[in-house]
C-alpha cells in the first residue's frame, strides 16, 4: 500500500494492493522492482520485508541515485479513462446531474529527492478507443457505477486504496434528451487528494452540446469528501496557466 | 649573337614582362578571391535558407514534405551559386544557357523515366498517402516500413531487413495499402467449427476471450458474423480491434487464448475430413 520505506541491501520488500503486489530490493547501486497481479482481491498492506518472495518474478533493475528511500504515491493513469457506466442515464435537455464515479489508481515510485522513478498499474489494464476508428484517443477502459451522493457513503466507510472517487457533473446543453452510457475523463487536468485512506479527484464538468463534449475540471475538494491534502497535483493546461497569470497580473495592477 | 642586342632594349623587355606578370597575377588573384567569396557566402546563404526551411516546415508539414522542400531549397541554392560563380569567372552564360536548353531537350528525351518519377513524386506528395515510418503494402507483395521518400523513389525497409527501392511511377500505378495510417486496427480471424458445435456458445466464448485479453480494445466492440456453411464446418468471422503498436502481442495472445478457450469449452475446430465407407461382402 501507499508508504515510504528504506531499502536495506539484501532484503526484499513487498507492498500489497487489492489487485497487485510490488516487490522491491536493493542490490549494490541497483534497485529492482517486480510486480505480481492477482485475480482474487487481497488485503492491502504497506511495504514490509518478505522472506520468501516468489521465484518466478520478472525483476527490472535500475541505477539508484542517492539514498535508497522509496515512496509509493497514488496517481491517475497517464491515458484518459473511458468509463462505461453501469447503467444508461437518460438526461433531459438543460438538466444538470451530479454524481460520483470510481477511477483506478496507479502507483508512482519516487526516490528520496522526489524524483519519479517509474509508475505501475495496480491491476491488469485494458484499453479502449474513444472516438471513430480514424480519429480518436486511446483510453484506459474502466467500468464504474454513476453513484448519487448517498450511495458514496458505503465506499467511504470501507475505501479501497486502489480507487479514487471522482465527482462528476453531467450537463445536457442540447435541445434534445440524451442517453449517457460512456464518459471520457482526461486525467492530466485532475489533482488527487487524499486523507484517512480515501482518495478523490477534482470535480469533472462534462457539458454535452450540439458541437460535442466539453470536459473541464472544477478545482477543489468535493464538500461531501471532507478536507484532504493534495497528493498528486494536476498538470495545468496552457489556457489555465494563461488565465491564472492574467489574474495574477490583474491583482498586481489593481492591488486587490 | 647576344652581344648584338642593345642593353636598353633587353632591360625594357624584362620590365614589361615583369609588370605584365604582376598584372596577370593580381587579376587572377582578384578573380580567385571573388570566386571564393561568392562560393563561401553562397554556401552560407544556402545553409541558412535550408535551416530556415527546416524550422518553418518542422511543425507545419509532414517530415516527408519537409525533406523534399529542404532538398528543393538546397539544390536551387546550389544552382544559383553555380550561376553566380560562372558569371564572376567571366563565362558567357547566354551561350551556356542556350547550350543547356538544347542539352535539356536531349536529356529530357533520355530521362523520361526519371522525369516521370519526379512528377509522380509530386503527385504522391500532394496526396499525403504515407509518411516516413509507415508500414506499406505495395501491390500486395512488398511489405515494409518507409525508410526514406526521395525525389525519384521511395525506399522500404522490409521486416527481414532488406532495402527495397520502389520508383514513384510504380507507386502511382499500383495499389498501396498504408497498414499503419490509423492508430487502431482490426485483426480478422477466420474460424471454422464442426457442425456438432453450438454456434451461440462459440460466439460467447470468443467474446469472453476478447474481453479478458488486455491487448484487445473494449471499444470498438469485437465483430462476430457467421459467414456460412462450409465443406467441413460452420465458418465464422471474428474481428477484434487493437492499438497498432500492439500488433504482435495482440495477434499472438488472442490466437493462443481462442485455442485454449475452445479446448476448455469443448468446441472443435473443423478441418477437412474424408469419410470412407467400406461395402460388406
Amino acid at each position: 500500500m501507499w508508504s515510504t520505506f528504506t531499502l536495506s541491501p539484501g532484503t526484499t520488500y513487498v507492498a500489497r494492493f487489492p489487485g497487485a503486489s510490488f516487490y522491491f530490493r536493493a542490490d549494490g547501486f541497483l534497485w529492482g522492482v517486480a510486480s505480481e497481479y492477482v485475480a482474487k482481491p487481497q488485503r492491502p498492506a504497506p511495504a514490509v520485508p518478505v522472506r520468501n518472495p516468489p521465484k518466478d518474478l520478472a525483476w527490472k533493475y535500475s541505477a539508484l541515485l542517492g539514498a535508497a528511500e522509496l515512496t509509493l504515491r497514488p496517481m491517475l493513469s497517464p491515458r484518459p479513462y473511458e468509463v462505461q457506466l453501469g447503467q444508461i442515464l437518460s438526461i433531459l435537455p438543460g438538466v444538470e446531474l451530479d454524481g460520483y464515479i470510481f477511477l483506478p489508481l496507479q502507483a508512482e515510485i519516487l526516490a528520496a529527492e522526489g524524483r519519479v522513478l517509474m509508475s505501475l498499474p495496480l491491476g491488469v489494464r485494458k484499453n479502449s478507443w474513444f472516438g471513430s476508428p480514424q480519429a480518436g484517443i486511446l483510453c484506459e477502459a474502466v467500468v464504474s457505477s454513476f453513484s448519487a451522493a448517498e450511495e458514496v457513503g458505503a465506499f467511504l466507510a470501507a475505501p479501497s486504496p486502489a480507487l479514487a472517487v471522482c465527482p462528476v457533473t453531467v450537463k445536457n446543453d442540447m435541445t434534445e434528451g440524451m442517453d449517457l452510457s460512456l464518459l471520457c475523463i482526461p486525467t492530466d487536468i485532475l489533482s488527487i487528494y487524499g486523507g484517512e485512506g480515501i482518495f478523490a479527484t477534482d470535480r469533472v464538468l462534462c457539458s454535452f452540446t450540439a458541437d460535442g463534449l466539453q470536459v473541464k475540471p472544477k478545482r477543489g475538494m468535493d464538500p461531501l469528501l471532507g478536507r484532504m491534502e493534495v497528493r498528486h497535483a494536476a498538470r495545468r493546461g496552457p489556457e489555465e496557466r494563461f488565465f491564472a497569470r492574467g489574474m495574477d497580473l490583474l491583482r498586481y495592477i489593481t492591488s486587490i | 649573337m647576344q652581344g648584338s642586342i642593345p642593353a636598353s632594349l633587353t632591360l625594357d623587355n624584362l620590365k614589361l614582362k615583369e609588370s605584365l606578370g604582376n598584372l596577370i597575377t593580381l587579376e587572377a588573384l582578384g578573380t580567385a578571391l571573388k570566386l571564393a567569396g561568392i562560393l563561401v557566402l553562397g554556401l552560407v546563404v544556402v545553409r541558412i535558407a535550408v535551416g530556415i526551411t527546416r524550422r518553418l516546415t518542422r511543425k507545419t508539414v509532414t517530415p516527408r514534405t519537409s525533406e523534399i522542400l529542404i532538398k528543393l531549397v538546397r539544390y536551387t541554392g546550389f544552382f544559383l551559386v553555380a550561376v553566380n560563380l560562372a558569371n564572376a569567372a567571366g563565362l558567357d552564360l547566354s551561350a551556356l544557357l542556350g547550350a543547356a536548353g538544347i542539352a535539356g531537350i536531349a536529356i529530357g528525351f533520355a530521362a523520361q523515366t526519371s522525369i516521370s518519377n519526379l512528377i509522380s513524386g509530386i503527385f504522391l506528395l500532394t496526396e499525403k498517402t504515407y509518411a516516413v515510418g509507415d508500414v506499406l503494402d505495395v501491390g500486395g507483395g512488398t511489405v515494409g516500413i518507409v525508410d526514406s521518400i526521395d525525389m525519384l523513389s521511395v525506399k522500404l525497409k522490409t521486416f527481414d531487413n532488406r532495402l527495397v527501392r520502389i520508383p514513384n511511377e510504380t507507386l502511382v500505378k499500383t495499389n498501396i495499402t498504408n497498414v499503419t495510417r490509423y492508430p487502431i486496427r482490426r485483426l480478422n480471424i477466420n474460424i471454422s467449427i464442426t457442425y456438432s458445435d453450438d454456434i451461440e456458445k462459440a460466439r460467447r466464448v470468443l467474446m469472453e476471450t476478447a474481453d479478458a485479453n488486455p491487448w484487445i480494445l473494449r471499444s470498438p466492440t469485437p465483430f462476430f458474423i457467421v459467414e456460412g456453411f462450409g465443406e467441413s464446418g460452420v465458418n465464422l468471422f471474428f474481428g477484434v480491434w487493437f492499438a497498432k503498436d500492439d500488433f504482435v502481442e495482440a495477434k499472438n495472445s488472442i490466437h493462443i487464448e481462442i485455442k485454449r478457450s475452445f479446448d476448455e469449452e469443448g468446441i472443435e475446430f473443423a478441418f477437412r475430413t474424408v469419410t470412407v465407407y467400406q461395402k460388406k461382402g
